[in-house]
């Protein structure tokens, strides 16, 4: 696929949007969990909301379109999650163990997502083949 | 945190991570024997929180976009996840287990050395 001004422009406001997310929830439940774990509970929420989210999207029929993919799957999913902050957070407290978890947990996720994706799309392809 | 603070933070990051995604877009069309694009953008991400944090703090006056936005929006956890799951549906348990391990060990590398280089 070529990458043109389209394509980045609906990457930017899908990296744009999920970022922003990102940093509304660190900010809001960071406030709220007063703990040395915080940052790393609010990693292990974010990454495996976004890896399963990006799992449905995968499959699903509502997101195979170009402009669908850039937005909510490069864009929005990509911009949401964080290796950046898991590196950080790996290299700070020298525990690779929570990381080799949180990608195994994100395989099971992205997983179940694409397994429910994939259902969708079948039931929408059953339902277009009855009507014609 | 305020209200004013957060906005200028929110518009920051935004700005940060609609940019950093933008490149990990264009690099994530670099596939090979492994999904190359990603673990660089996951290394230059990396390097970036390298550079800044050990480097001189004209950055760290807005992590914001630096941090939270630019590398945070460059890195991505799904479009790992999302590779090593292809490579594993295809059967491919060598290359999914070697997405995984790139994309910790080399950024974890680059952040070693750009924290130490500064």
């Amino acid at each position: 696929v070529q990458f043109g001004l389209i394509r980045a422009r609906n990457i930017f406001l899908g990296g744009a949007l999920g970022s922003l997310l990102r940093y509304t929830l660190f900010v809001l439940i960071g406030e709220m969990l007063i703990s040395e774990w915080a940052e790393l509970i609010i990693l292990f929420l974010v990454n495996l909301a976004g890896a399963a989210a990006l799992g449905v999207m995968a499959r699903h029929p509502y997101f195979q379109s170009a402009f669908c993919r850039d937005i909510w799957g490069v864009g929005f999913a990509g911009g949401f999650t964080t290796m950046s902050a898991l590196t950080v957070f790996i290299d700070a407290t020298m525990l690779p163990e929570w990381a080799v978890l949180m990608l195994i947990l994100g395989l099971i996720v992205y997983g179940l997502g694409h397994k429910y994706g994939r259902s969708v799309a079948r039931r929408a392809q059953a339902r277009e083949a009855q009507e014609a | 945190v305020g209200a004013a603070e957060f906005a200028l933070g929110a518009l920051l990051v935004a700005v940060g991570g609609g940019i950093g995604s933008v490149v990990r877009g264009f690099l994530a069309q670099w596939r090979g024997l492994l999904d190359w694009g990603t673990i660089t953008a996951n290394s230059l991400a990396a390097g970036l929180v390298g550079l800044i944090l050990g480097g001189p703090n004209f950055a760290l006056e807005s992590p914001e976009f630096w941090l939270i936005g630019l590398a945070g929006g460059l890195s991505t956890f799904s479009g790992v996840v999302s590779d090593a799951y292809d490579f594993f549906h295809r059967g491919r348990l060598i290359q999914a287990t070697l997405t995984g391990v790139a994309n910790l060990g080399i950024p974890l590398g680059v952040l070693w050395v750009s924290l130490n280089l500064v």
